[in-house]
C-alpha cells in the first residue's frame, strides 16, 4: 500500500515539475516607456547588454585580420559586407581574463558615422526588454574606465553599457603613430 | 739207532739214497756185462753166418763158370771169387777176434781153417786155371768129388760155430735174469726201508711242529710244548719254536699289563732286531703321552663341559625368549596381513579410480578442444564486433559531424534572429510584429541548439559506449586470445594430466599386482613365521634336551677323569 501511494505521489511531482518547467509565462506586452531594448552578450562569465538602438547588426566573427602596432584592445580588422570594422576586446578594459579568439565568437556591429567599430562578444544571448527602473546606477565606487561606459546593472547583475559613450571614447581613435 | 737220528737231514738222505744208489750200480755193472757177453756170441754167430754165405756164394760161382761159357762172365766171375777169398780171410779174423776168450769156439774155427785153406789152394790151382783152358770137364772133376766133400764139411762145421754160440748166448740170459732178479728184490727193500725212516724221523716231527705254528697263528700260545733233545735240523727246529712261544708269552704278558693300565715297564729287547719289542717300547712311549694328553684333554673336556651345561641352560632359556618373541612376531605378520589385504583392496579402488580419471581427463582434454574452437568462434565473432564497433564509431563521427553543422545552423539562425530584432527594432512601431516573429525565430534557435546540445551529449555518450566497447572488445579479443592460449595450455596440462593419470594408473595397476605380490608374500611370511614358531618350539625342547645332554657330557667328563686317573704313567 505505501508503495502504491507513494509511486503515486511520485508520479504526480514528476507530472508537475515537468509542467511548470513547460509552463511559459504571459509576457505583459511592454511600454516603451518604460521599456529599455537590449541585445544581451556575454564576455567571459559576466552578462553585459547594449541597447539595441545603437546596434547595428550582430555577425559571427569571421576572418580575423590583426593589425601590427596597434593598442592591444584592437584586435583586428573584420570585412563584412564591404564595410571595414574594427574589432575592440572590451575585455581588455575590464580586466577580464582572456581565452583566446575562435569561431564561436561574435562580432557586435555599433553605428557610428566615420567608422564601423566591433565589440567582440563571447557569446550573444540575444534581445529582451529590461524594466527601466530595474536598471540601477552603477556602484559610485567604479571608477576609470568602467564608470565611464556603464550605464547601469540590473538585479540580475547583467551590466548595460552605455554605447555612445563608448563610441565617443577618444582612445578609440587609432593614431596613426605607431606606439613604441 | 740214536747215532742216525743224531746225524744231520743230509748224512741222513745220503745214506739211505747212496745204499739204493750203490745196489743199482751193481745192478747196472751186471746188466752191461750180461749185455756185452750175449752181444758177443750174437755177433760171432752172426760172422759164422757170413763165412757160410761166403762160402755158398763162392761154389756157387765155380758151379756158374762150369755151367757157363761166357768168357765176360767167365772173367766176372773171377774177380768177384777173389773178393770173396779175400772177405772171407777178414771174416775169419774178425771171429778170432771176437772168440779169443772162447776157447771152445777157437778150436770150431781150427776145426773149419784146415780145409778152407785146402779147398782155396785147389780152386785156385786147379778149377779156375781150368776153366780159363777151357778144359770144363777137367774143371768140373776138379770141382766136384774132393773138392765137394771139403765144401760139405766146411758148411757143417761153421753151423756149429753158430749153434755155439747162439746156445752161449742163451745160457748168458739165463743167469742174467736170475742174477737181475735177486739185486732188484735186494733195492726195492732197500729203498723202502729209507722212505720208512724219513718218514718216523723227519715228516712226523715237522707234522708236529706244523700243528704248534698253527696254533700260533691263529693266536694259541701252548704251554706244553715239548723240547726234543735231538741235534739235527728238525730238533732244533722244535726249539726255535720253543723260545719263539716263550718270547711271544712274554710280549703277551707285557701287553697284558698295558691293558691293565701299567705304562711304567719296558719290555725286554730280545736282540737288536726284536721288531716287536721295539714295537711295544714306541707303543708304551707313546701311550704314555697318549695318556696325559688325554688326561689334559679329559680336564679340558671336563671344564668344557661344565661351561655347555651353563650355556645350554642359558641357551634354553634363549630359546623360551625366541619363542615368545616369535609368537608376538606372528601376530604382527597377521596383523602385517589384514593390512596388506586393506591396502590391496585401496590399491584395488586407485587403480579403477585412476582408470575413471583418466576417462575423466581424456573427456576434460576433449572438452579443451572444443572449448579452443569455441574460443576460436569467440576471436572472430569478437573480431566482426569489433568491426561493428569501428563503423559505429565512425558512423558516431559522421552523426557528430551532422549535429555540428546543425548546431551550426542554429547558432546562424539565432544570429539572424538576433538580427532580425535588431532590424524590428530599428523599424519601430512597424517592426513590431516581425519583432515576435524574430524573437520565436531565436526560440526555436535556442530549442535546436539545446536538441543539438542533447544529441552530441547523447552522441558523445554513444562515442565514449563505443569506444569503451571497442576497447572492450579489444581486450575482449586479447583475453579471448589469452583464453585461446590459456585453454591450448590447459589442453596440454590436461593432456599431461590424462598421461600422468594413465601413468598413474598404470602404476595404481601395478601397485596392485605388487601388493598382491605382497599380500602373497606376507601369507608366505605368515606361514613362515608359522614355521619358524614350530622350529622355535622344536628349539625350546631341543634345548632343554641339550640341556639334559650337557648334563650327561658333564658326568661323562667326571667319569673320563676318574677313568685317566686309573692309568699309572
Amino acid at each position: 500500500m505505501n508503495e502504491t501511494t507513494s509511486d503515486a505521489e511520485h508520479i504526480r511531482k514528476t507530472l508537475r515539475l515537468r509542467a511548470e518547467a513547460l509552463a511559459r509565462p504571459v509576457a505583459a506586452p511592454p511600454d516603451e516607456t518604460e521599456f529599455l531594448e537590449v541585445l544581451e552578450f556575454g564576455l567571459a562569465e559576466e552578462r553585459y547588454a547594449l541597447e539595441t538602438a545603437h546596434v547595428h547588426e550582430v555577425q559571427p566573427l569571421r576572418r580575423l585580420a590583426p593589425i601590427p602596432c596597434t593598442p592591444p584592445f584592437l584586435r583586428g580588422l573584420v570585412h563584412l559586407r564591404g564595410r571595414l570594422v574594427a574589432v575592440i576586446d572590451l575585455k581588455k578594459f575590464f580586466d577580464l581574463p582572456e581565452h583566446g579568439i575562435t569561431d564561436l565568437h561574435h562580432v557586435v556591429v555599433l553605428q557610428k558615422s566615420e567608422m564601423d567599430i566591433g565589440l567582440l562578444a563571447d557569446t550573444v544571448y540575444g534581445v529582451r526588454m529590461l524594466p527601466r527602473d530595474a536598471v540601477q546606477p552603477p556602484l559610485p565606487t567604479l571608477t576609470g574606465i568602467r564608470a565611464d561606459y556603464l550605464k547601469g546593472i540590473t538585479a540580475e547583475r547583467v551590466v548595460v553599457l552605455d554605447a555612445p559613450r563608448i563610441l565617443a571614447d577618444p582612445r578609440f581613435i587609432i593614431d596613426e603613430n605607431v606606439h613604441s | 739207532m740214536t747215532r742216525f737220528v743224531n746225524l744231520k737231514t743230509s748224512t741222513k738222505l745220503l745214506v739211505g739214497f747212496g745204499g739204493v744208489l750203490v745196489l743199482f750200480a751193481i745192478l747196472l755193472v751186471m746188466a752191461f756185462q750180461a749185455i756185452k757177453t750175449i752181444r758177443q756170441n750174437d755177433e760171432i754167430a752172426l760172422a759164422a753166418l757170413a763165412i757160410e754165405n761166403n762160402l755158398n756164394e763162392d761154389r756157387a760161382d765155380i758151379l756158374t763158370m762150369l755151367g757157363l761159357h761166357d768168357v765176360a762172365l767167365r772173367d766176372r766171375l773171377i774177380t768177384d771169387l777173389r773178393s770173396l777169398s779175400g772177405e772171407g780171410d777178414r771174416l775169419m779174423a774178425r771171429m778170432r777176434e771176437l772168440a779169443a776168450d772162447n776157447p771152445s769156439l777157437l778150436s770150431g774155427m781150427d776145426a773149419y781153417a784146415e780145409p778152407r785153406q785146402d779147398y782155396v789152394r785147389l780152386r785156385d790151382t786147379q778149377t779156375v786155371p781150368l776153366i780159363l783152358k777151357g778144359q770144363f770137364d777137367a774143371a768140373r772133376d776138379a770141382a766136384l768129388g774132393e773138392q765137394n766133400n771139403r765144401y760139405l764139411a766146411m758148411r757143417k762145421i761153421s753151423r756149429g760155430i753158430r749153434e755155439e754160440a747162439s746156445r752161449q748166448a742163451h745160457e748168458e740170459a739165463r743167469r742174467a735174469y736170475i742174477a737181475f732178479s735177486a739185486v732188484g728184490l735186494v733195492t726195492l727193500a732197500a729203498a723202502i726201508l729209507m722212505v720208512w725212516l724219513l718218514n718216523r724221523l723227519i715228516a712226523r716231527p715237522l707234522r708236529s711242529i706244523t700243528r704248534v705254528a698253527e696254533r700260533i697263528a691263529v693266536g694259541d700260545l701252548p704251554e706244553d710244548l715239548r723240547s726234543e733233545s735231538r741235534d739235527d735240523e728238525v730238533g732244533q727246529l722244535a726249539q726255535a719254536f720253543a723260545r719263539m712261544t716263550h718270547s711271544l708269552k712274554m710280549m703277551a704278558t707285557f701287553a697284558e699289563r698295558i691293558a691293565a693300565g701299567d705304562l711304567q715297564g719296558q719290555p725286554e729287547l730280545l736282540s737288536d732286531k726284536d721288531v716287536l719289542g721295539r714295537a711295544f717300547e714306541t707303543m708304551t712311549h707313546n701311550l704314555r703321552e697318549l695318556t696325559g694328553e688325554l688326561a689334559e684333554g679329559i680336564n679340558v673336556l671336563s671344564a668344557s663341559a661344565s661351561q655347555i651345561s651353563t650355556s645350554t641352560s642359558q641357551l634354553a632359556a634363549g630359546a623360551m625368549e625366541t619363542a615368545t618373541a616369535i609368537t608376538e612376531t606372528t601376530t604382527t605378520v597377521e596383523e602385517v596381513r589384514q593390512t596388506a589385504e586393506v591396502s590391496n583392496d585401496k590399491a584395488h579402488s586407485v587403480s579403477a579410480s585412476a582408470q575413471r580419471a583418466a576417462e575423466v581427463s581424456e573427456a576434460g582434454r576433449r572438452s579443451t578442444l572444443d572449448t579452443i574452437e569455441g574460443m576460436n568462434r569467440i576471436q572472430q565473432q569478437m573480431d566482426a564486433i569489433a568491426d561493428s564497433m569501428m563503423r559505429l564509431n565512425e558512423q558516431s563521427h559522421a552523426v557528430g559531424q551532422i549535429v555540428a553543422t546543425v548546431e551550426d545552423l542554429a547558432g546562424q539562425s539565432k544570429l539572424l534572429a538576433v538580427n532580425a530584432s535588431i532590424e524590428a527594432a530599428k523599424a519601430g512601431e512597424n517592426g513590431k510584429g516581425f519583432a515576435v516573429v524574430a524573437q520565436e525565430v531565436k526560440s526555436l534557435a535556442d530549442q535546436s541548439r539545446q536538441a543539438t546540445t542533447q544529441v552530441r551529449t547523447i552522441l558523445e555518450e554513444i562515442q565514449k559506449a563505443t569506444g569503451a566497447a571497442v576497447l572492450a572488445t579489444e581486450q575482449g579479443s586479447h583475453a579471448v586470445e589469452a583464453g585461446s592460449k590459456q585453454a591450448q595450455e590447459t589442453g596440454r596440462s590436461i593432456q599431461a594430466l590424462a598421461d600422468s593419470i594413465v601413468e598413474a594408473s598404470e602404476a595404481a595397476v601395478q601397485i596392485a599386482a605388487s601388493s598382491q605380490q605382497q599380500l602373497v608374500g606376507v601369507d608366505q611370511v605368515a606361514s613362515a613365521m608359522e614355521s619358524i614358531k614350530i622350529a622355535g618350539e622344536q628349539n625350546s625342547e631341543s634345548a632343554k634336551q641339550l640341556e639334559g645332554a650337557a648334563h650327561s657330557i658333564k658326568l661323562l667328563g667326571e667319569k673320563l677323569k676318574r677313568l685317566a686317573d686309573n692309568y699309572r704313567i
